[in-house]
């Protein structure tokens, strides 16, 4: 008798949990919410062979485009595309078109930089720590959660970029050599900025990208398998646009032709030999090295824009760590918030994002919730035991001043908001998640609002004013989600969301051991019938 | 001063004290000299006075070689010298040409892009004038500064001056320009040729010949021009049936003729507050603007700190006089008082009154009995007013008897005659007269009642005895009193010829003629000491203009209408023939000629002062209502500067609001009245007034209603000048007409007003750069009572060890001030970088030699920067005395001047965008005397400002911290600092992320949202809805919506103002104060030139300093110990003051900007208990918890129970802040 294998027990357990729908659990249906600690709870439900994961996630892509996908893409593009008429604006009009004024000089700019930043924190924390902790439950979620970083640093790197009065000059914020041999400050926590967040969206582009070539390679070997078919256009699915469905209809295109040499350029020549496998691994290990140390230097490199400031409210030691644990917060949030839509939208997705993987991420957001919220205590704490007026007065006018509704909305949205997970009936209610995600969220935009609107009063109080937000400050960031949304859609349609992979590894076909499909002694999956896989 | 120095002075007279014979008048000395003068050879002329004088002056090194020299050596020096005079083109003589021509070949003097500076003078409205230099470059005036030989500036400048060289470049003035702007607001105004102008009145006035004059009237503006005065006694004797009325609708009506009543005649009054000890202003706020400013302001503040700045003072030495304001509205004197009343404007005669009451109670036996009897009854029939208490006035006579001949009586324009009238008794009864109060007869227009003039010639007009009106200048269809509907009567004179701006009046006059700027047009003017100035001009007019001399003397039908030739002709006839050309050379290039015995010391008739005062007490009795006080705006005068940018966006040095005028109101009195003073619910801000109904007279008026602290209960101040129908577009449609609620028989107070909350009218978008009334009980400002300094001003700077001990037992070497200051309670500073046992000993606060000083070597000893020539770098610094500034934002102008600051508008000032380099913060506090425990200039916060308030100023601009928080953040390198030890912007390397404005702590950065300094849109001449002008269909709902390629960028004329030594800002780019390097490096250049190792203490002053009425800011090398006589330069003298501070220093920043601790010197007999305690304990912390603990400095061991670490939350009732 030999011992069993933690994953045959899930295995066990899967198959006596029977076929999907036919949970356990009344509420959600689903699997995977035992409490019973011998038994691991599975991580992808709906009794599936390699084959049929495979089969799930790229008809994702294959399938023809879903009906709602291009009304919201409709959508997201067009805000986006006022977003940019913004950017635009701005440029050629001089950043006077935004509310800031002299004791304020950066408000909703540097709000949205640090809040999509803080997003962007999601992906590489799944991706890189959870990896090298060994939490199988990320696998499903990785691939998704990366995508949304790479997504929200590129909306949070327009931001500073845009900032600045003269655009044009941007450039000068690298180092590049010239004849003058001016070279950019390297003490300013701006820079600093500039090359932390340089790297973490290189270092997370890259981890996305290398994660992604075997996935891609699997879209390319089923795209060849397509080769010639051509597909015709289906509905475009806008309303009021019924009547260009005759039309799109009857268009045919070989789309699996550009398909195939599309995910063919973007695979890079993988072939699923063994020594890439072996690269694979490797370098996968090594990026999440490198990016789990980027993971918390980014955004104590972004709180440094206020710590190492003078500013009453600004000049905190505890910048790095509570600025580090709100992007978890906020980056957790947001990818419930895209994931919990997603999951409901794509048909097998929940087979995959199991009510376990959002409980956890329920509990993630407690933690990170309940470390802000003792941050905001003892940034009180201290200015009082401190006994620097300027130090009390900062904290007392963000509670108090004229702010008072940000900072209470900031409070009750990232403090109070997330104790609600202590139940389970709340971790588990996904459209009860769902609502606090977008809470959480909004609390964190409002956090930064706040730390920012604290250069409205500080030493001098002749000098003190007061931000009030334009148009043009409402719709640069209304834009800058359309911006984050497009992509996202766009990653949603053509690439693939789950990490086929790394799912694969984490199902009970993967162990040696596993004696399941009932093949009696074949106890290694079939390569071949997963369509090239694992 | 060596000879170097001398070459370097660009002025030769200002070192040759003795004033040649022959070119200083006696007043009213008119020379009837005739005939021509020969000389028979040239060593006659060489013999004489004058020519040696003239040789002396320019020539000053080699003047005696010249005359010892050989006969030959001397005749070919001589004779070149005399070819060179002819050819006028010896330094700093004026070039006798009256137009300034292009040049086609390069004149020897100009060089591209070096300034040369004229002397020349601004005639001020009412009379009087302020001498100046014009910086020119290539013909091109760029900035006014104060001539140091005139005796009304001595280099200093007032607002009105440093403000006036915008209006040369006014593109509104051009006749086409605001012909223009009237057709768009669907107005015709067009300006007559003067060819045509010139025939129609060689016939018309021509005509007058015949009938004398008679239907002819002029309307002018006072001045005190002695060509205009000829030319005006040339008309009416030509013409004596002519009528002659001078008008100024913001006058002195109640000086004039308080003097006639006290007199006989006509005085002006002029105050030597030097020599004060005691200062008692009835309501005249001479710091203001009310009275001779400059002169006044520069008195007071030589007298408010005697021995301030003296080498060798201690504190124990320094005295200072005392200051009491009875005043209705708080004023910068009032915020300079150190005992200060609020009085409704009525009832401040019976306040005077019963100040000489208690003086003649005091001196007994000399008091003039009719007059005290007067007084009595005053005092009898306002018994029981809200008048200062008892005890107040019985300190003031006291302290006013006590310095007899050495104290001051005032009382200012807004005051009716009899308090003039009375005021000159006291100062006649305390021997002030002659000594500290001076009388100038005032003579021809200035004399002349405005109200008087105008209402007459309402009458005449009605009477239609005035066929042809001549006004000059003024704009009475905007500004007389609205009784006499003058705009009606205008309209029915035949023939109005207005010489002007396109004002009111131009458009309402059937011939209009555009009047000259003063620098565009010869002419002349005196001071009110009786300095002769010529008006030199600088440019040939910019636009289709003409000057007044040449328009009245052509309306004369004179033979020479050129006003070079009226100009010379007149002092011609003053100084006669004999040495004319030196002494007309001369006046030009000093800019003046003086003239001795122009003031006198007359007697008051006492009993015609008594039956003045009779009047006094009916008046303050009656008064029960809501009083309107009428006030000249600080800025725009009587509207007359309306269309300046710069004056309409400075804010008002007390209320801090620009481009508006609201009615001014205490908060009791507001909430009195209906109206709520609570602040922006949202925003917690002061940015909207809701709209009161003001009526007075029969008239009435919209106009917003703003919480004012400080002003008499029941009293609404208004300001004049605002509210312009028609003007450019800066001017018009800016703030609230006042003019309409004012009559002829209220010009300054209106007594009986109504003011009622307006129904149904949004409330009024106000802009001020400063919302935040108090400096919530931080140390920013420090104040300090003169007996607590003369105390403790002088303890060792180094202190003894026990005393300056902080926590960590390291010696903290803090000076008066900063033992005042949040410096006491927080760790010394000490640098990490330096080692040793020096970094034991921390920071001292105010020594140049500052611990930790970048400056310093590892074993503390000073290491000046050298150059590559091995000579030190000089350190640049600057140090603002907050005792004497009064706030009255010339260096705000000056700065701008300078440059090229921006206006921004009022829509963008109203976010805060303001982009003034130095500005003055106003911060009120408790009364200082009665609850110490609150006196801490708001630890509570604005409510507890009360409607009795302290008000001080303190003037911010970038200190140019040695530990820069800006440079450090800056991500491109900016912001960096020079050897020189200041703080550079480079312009071209910003990119404007704006982070160095967030690290800023003195919030002094100015960022261009806009492209303010470049485009007219929004930018110079865009505080309007420029937009209106556009055709509806194509205008876009806002302005944002035009991009900035589309927008018009600033006419050329309104760049030519620009001073080419400093960079127009782009748009995305941060600004601050530079020192004003370009003098810096300007300087250097001279001093090299000159062979100088440095640039010589005093040589070059920034625009702030050098306007400075005060001398409150100094600027120099904060290392110059060899200067001034070996006590090092004057900013070293007053870093090394016991009161010198740096704001906020307990940062670290290092500021090289430092102030000085705001002193008062109140009446022992007027401070309470508390306020005496802090004289002999003034680093006593009151919250301490009340009880009396020991000095500061005693209770080290207390320390380290750790309450040393808190700040100034300790500072409640701090002494520091009373």
């Amino acid at each position: 008798m030999t011992t069993m294998q933690p994953d045959q027990a899930t295995a066990l357990g899967l198959t006596r949990l029977g076929a999907p729908g036919g949970g356990f659990d009344p509420e959600t249906l689903d699997g995977t919410l035992v409490s019973d600690p011998a038994l691991r709870p599975p991580f992808v439900l709906g009794n599936r062979d390699f084959h049929s994961v495979t089969n799930t996630i790229c008809g994702w892509i294959e399938n023809p485009t879903p009906k709602w996908w291009m009304p919201a893409f409709a959508v997201a593009s067009g805000i986006a595309g006022l977003g940019t008429v913004m950017i635009v604006f701005l440029i050629i009009t001089g950043v006077g078109v935004w509310g800031l004024q002299n004791p304020v000089m950066w408000s909703w700019d540097i709000t949205n930089f640090v809040w999509w930043v803080g997003i962007g924190h999601a992906g590489t924390l799944i991706s890189a720590i959870l990896c090298l902790l060994k939490q199988k439950w990320r696998t499903s979620i990785n691939r998704f959660a990366e995508a949304m970083t790479i997504f929200a640093v590129i909306c949070a790197g327009t931001f500073p970029g845009i900032h600045i009065g003269r655009v044009w000059m941007a450039w000068m914020l690298f180092p590049i050599p010239n004849s003058n041999w001016i070279w950019p400050n390297f003490r300013s926590p701006l820079l600093w900025d500039v090359f932390a967040v340089g790297t973490y969206f290189t270092v997370s582009l890259l981890f996305w990208y290398m994660g992604m070539i075997p996935d891609l390679a699997t879209l390319r070997d089923r795209a060849v398998a397509r080769m010639g078919v051509k597909v015709r256009l289906g509905p475009i699915g806008l309303p009021g646009m019924g009547f260009l469905d005759n039309i799109t209809n009857k268009i045919e295109l070989p789309l699996n032709t550009v398909a195939a040499y599309a995910y063919g350029f973007l695979s890079m020549g993988w072939r699923f030999s063994t020594r890439h496998w072996h690269n694979y691994e490797k370098a996968y290990l090594m990026l999440a090295g490198i990016s789990t140390p980027l993971v918390l230097s980014v955004h104590s490199v972004v709180s440094f824009d206020f710590a190492v400031s003078i500013v009453p409210g600004w000049h905190t030691t505890i910048f790095p760590p509570y600025f580090v644990a709100g992007a978890i917060f906020s980056g957790f949030a947001m990818v419930l918030t895209l994931l919990i839509p997603a999951r409901a939208l794509y048909p097998g997705m929940k087979d995959f994002v199991t009510a376990r993987t959002i409980e956890n991420m329920c509990k993630i957001i407690t933690v990170t919730g309940s470390m802000v919220g003792f941050a905001y205590m003892m940034e009180f704490f201290i200015a009082w035991y401190g006994g620097n007026t300027f130090e009390i007065q900062a904290f007392v006018r963000r509670a108090f001043g004229p702010y008072w509704w940000a900072y209470w909305i900031m409070v009750s949205c990232n403090v109070i908001c997330p104790q609600v997970f202590w139940f389970k009936w709340a971790r588990t209610n996904i459209p009860f998640i769902f609502l606090i995600s977008i809470l959480v969220n909004v609390g964190m935009w409002f956090e930064r609002y706040v730390i920012l609107t604290t250069l409205s009063g500080d030493y001098l109080p002749s000098s003190w004013g007061y931000f009030s937000p334009t148009w043009v400050d409402i719709f640069t960031f209304v834009g800058s989600l359309g911006i984050f949304m497009t992509f996202f859609l766009l990653f949603c349609r053509f690439l693939p969301m789950l990490a086929l992979s790394e799912v694969k590894n984490v199902m009970p076909q993967a162990n040696p051991h596993w004696s399941g499909y009932n093949k009696g002694h074949d106890t290694h999956p079939k390569h071949a019938k997963s369509g090239g896989g694992h | 001063m060596s000879d170097r120095r001398k070459m370097l002075d660009q002025c030769p007279t200002s070192h040759d004290k003795p004033v040649p014979a022959g070119t200083i008048l006696a007043a009213g000395q008119v020379s009837a000299a005739s005939g021509k003068i020969y000389w028979r050879s040239l060593d006659q002329l060489a013999g004489t006075d004058e020519f040696k004088g003239f040789l002396q002056r320019e020539f000053p090194s080699y003047a005696s070689e010249l005359l010892d020299g050989s006969r030959r050596h001397f005749l070919r020096i001589m004779g070149a010298s005399l070819a060179l005079a002819g050819a006028s083109t010896l330094p700093g003589c004026r070039r006798p040409e009256n137009h300034i021509i292009a040049y086609n070949k390069q004149p020897e003097e100009i060089v591209p892009g070096m300034p040369l500076y004229y002397a020349t003078a601004m005639p001020l409205p009412g009379g009087g004038c302020e001498g100046l230099l014009a910086e020119t470059f290539e013909g091109r005036p760029t900035k006014l500064e104060g001539n140091p030989l005139h005796p009304a500036n001595l280099g200093k400048s007032s607002l009105a001056s440093q403000s006036s060289v915008l209006d040369l470049y006014d593109p509104d003035r051009d006749p086409a320009i605001y012909s223009a702007l009237a057709a768009e607001r669907g107005q015709t105004l067009t300006a007559t040729k003067w060819e045509d102008f010139v025939a129609f009145a060689r016939k018309h006035f021509g005509a007058f010949d015949a009938t004398q004059g008679e239907g002819l009237a002029f309307l002018v503006e006072k001045t005190t021009s002695p060509s205009r005065d000829a030319i005006r006694d040339r008309m009416l004797k030509k013409w004596p049936n002519a009528k002659w009325h001078a008008y100024e609708a913001v006058d002195n009506e109640g000086a004039l003729d308080g003097s006639r009543a006290a007199f006989g005649a006509p005085m002006h009054e002029s105050l030597d507050l030097s020599n004060a000890k005691v200062i008692v202003s009835f309501d005249r706020d001479f710091l203001g603007g009310e009275g001779c400013t400059l002169a006044e302001a520069r008195g007071y503040a030589a007298g408010r700190y005697n021995g301030g700045t003296a080498p060798g003072r201690v504190a124990a030495d320094s005295d200072m006089s005392r200051l009491y304001v009875i005043e209705p509205m708080m004023t910068l004197t009032g915020g300079q008082a150190d005992h200060r009343y609020a009085v409704k404007p009525s009832r401040v005669g019976a306040a005077a009154a019963a100040v000489a009451q208690a003086v003649f109670a005091r001196i007994g036996g000399s008091a003039p009995a009719g007059l005290s009897s007067a007084i009595g009854a005053v005092a009898h029939a306002t018994a029981g007013t809200d008048l200062p208490s008892k005890a107040a006035i019985d300190a003031i006579a006291d302290d006013l008897v006590a310095n007899r001949g050495a104290s001051v009586v005032a009382t200012g324009p807004t005051q009716p005659a009899a308090v003039h009238a009375l005021v000159a008794a006291l100062n006649s009864v305390l021997g002030n007269i002659g000594k500290t109060v001076r009388y100038t007869p005032v003579t021809g227009d200035a004399a002349a009642s405005s109200a008087a003039s105008i209402t007459s010639l309402a009458s005449d007009i009605d009477g239609g005895r005035v066929n042809t009106l001549v006004a000059l200048g003024c704009n009475p269809v905007y500004d007389a009193p609205a009784d006499l509907n003058f705009a009606e009567k205008y309209a029915k004179i035949q023939h109005r010829i207005h010489l002007g701006a396109g004002d009111e009046t131009a458009m309402a006059s059937s011939m209009h003629l555009t009047r000259c700027h003063y620098l565009e047009s010869w002419s002349d003017v005196t001071a009110w000491d009786g300095t002769f100035s010529v008006v030199q001009p600088m440019i040939q007019p910019l636009f289709a203009s003409k000057g007044e001399l040449e328009f009245l003397a052509t309306i004369a039908g004179e033979n020479d209408t050129d006003p070079y030739t009226i100009v010379r002709d007149t002092l011609r006839a003053r100084v006669g023939l004999v040495g004319f050309e030196t002494t007309w050379r001369r006046a030009l290039h000093d800019g003046l000629m003086p003239v001795t015995g122009a003031r006198v010391a007359p007697a008051v008739n006492m009993s015609a002062v008594a039956s003045a005062v009779a009047s006094l007490g009916e008046s303050a009795k009656a008064n029960s209502g809501v009083e309107l006080l009428f006030l000249a705006s600080p800025h725009v005068h009587d509207g007359r500067a309306a269309n300046n940018g710069w004056m309409q966006e400075l804010p008002h040095s007390v209320t801090k609001i620009s481009w508006d005028n609201p009615a001014l109101a205490g908060p009791a009195t507001m909430k009195k009245l209906g109206f709520s003073t609570e602040r922006h619910p949202k925003t917690q801000q002061y940015n909207h007034a809701a709209f009161a109904t003001i009526a007075a007279g029969g008239k009435s008026a919209d106009i917003p209603l703003w919480p004012q602290p400080g002003m008499a209960e029941g009293t609404v101040a208004l300001h004049l000048g605002y509210g312009r129908r028609v003007s450019g577009r800066i001017g018009a449609d800016t703030g609230f007409d006042t003019y309409t609620i004012r009559s002829s028989g209220a010009m300054r107070i209106a007594p009986g007003a109504t003011v009622t909350p307006t129904a149904g009218k949004e409330p009024h978008l106000i802009a001020t750069t400063q919302d935040h009334w108090t400096m919530e009980g931080r140390d920013i400002l420090r104040e300090i009572d003169l007996p607590a300094w003369k105390k403790f001003g002088d303890e060792d700077i180094m202190g003894n060890d026990e005393v300056q001990k902080d926590p960590y037992d390291r010696t903290r070497n803090l000076n008066f001030a900063g033992r005042l200051g949040m410096e006491s309670h927080t760790p010394a500073n000490v640098d990490i970088y330096t080692s040793g046992k020096k970094q034991e000993q921390g920071l001292r606060f105010t020594e140049e030699d500052a611990e930790g000083n970048p400056l310093r070597d590892a074993k503390g000893n000073i290491v000046p920067i050298l150059n590559k020539y091995k000579k030190p770098i000089q350190q640049w610094g600057m140090s603002i005395d907050l005792t004497t500034c009064s706030g009255c934002g010339a260096c705000t102008i000056a700065c701008q001047a300078e440059n090229n600051i921006p206006i921004v508008g009022k829509m963008e000032l109203a976010k805060g965008r303001e982009m003034h380099w130095i500005r003055v913060d106003r911060y009120y506090g408790t009364a200082a005397t009665s609850e110490p425990e609150k006196n801490t200039f708001g630890v509570g916060g604005d409510n507890d400002i009360t409607s009795d308030p302290d008000m001080v100023v303190m003037p911010v601009t970038c200190v140019h911290c040695e530990n820069a928080p800006c440079e450090v953040v800056c991500p491109v390198n900016a912001t960096v600092h020079d050897e020189q030890g200041t703080n550079n912007m480079a312009y071209n390397r910003c990119i404007g992320t704006r982070y160095c404005s967030n690290n800023c702590p003195y919030k002094v950065r100015r960022f261009n949202f806009f492209d303010y300094g470049t485009k007219q849109f929004r930018g110079n001449y865009a505080g309007k809805e420029t937009l209106k002008s556009l055709p509806e269909i194509v205008r876009p709902p806002s302005e944002y919506f035009v991009p900035p390629r589309l927008r018009q960028k600033k006419l050329e004329v309104a760049t030519m103002q620009s001073n080419p030594h400093v960079t127009v800002r782009s748009r995305g780019v941060m600004e601050k104060c530079t020192y004003c390097i370009q003098r810096v490096n300007m300087a250097r250049v001279e001093t090299k030139v000159a062979d100088l190792s440095h640039i010589p203490d005093g040589f070059m002053q920034t625009a702030c300093e050098q306007a400075c009425p005060t001398n409150s800011i100094v600027f120099g090398d904060i290392y110059d110990h060899d200067a001034n006589g070996g006590a090092g330069s004057r900013v070293k003298q007053k870093r090394g003051d016991g009161r010198s501070y740096q704001l906020l220093s307990f940062l670290n920043t290092r500021p090289r900007t430092t102030h000085m601790v705001r002193m008062r010197n109140p009446n022992p007999t007027l401070a309470d208990a508390a306020r005496k305690a802090r004289w002999e304990q003034p680093f006593h912390h009151g919250a301490h918890g009340g009880h009396a603990e020991p000095a500061h400095g005693t209770h080290t061991e207390k320390k380290a129970e750790g309450h040393v670490m808190s700040l100034p939350i300790l500072n409640a009732g701090n002494g520091a802040l009373a």
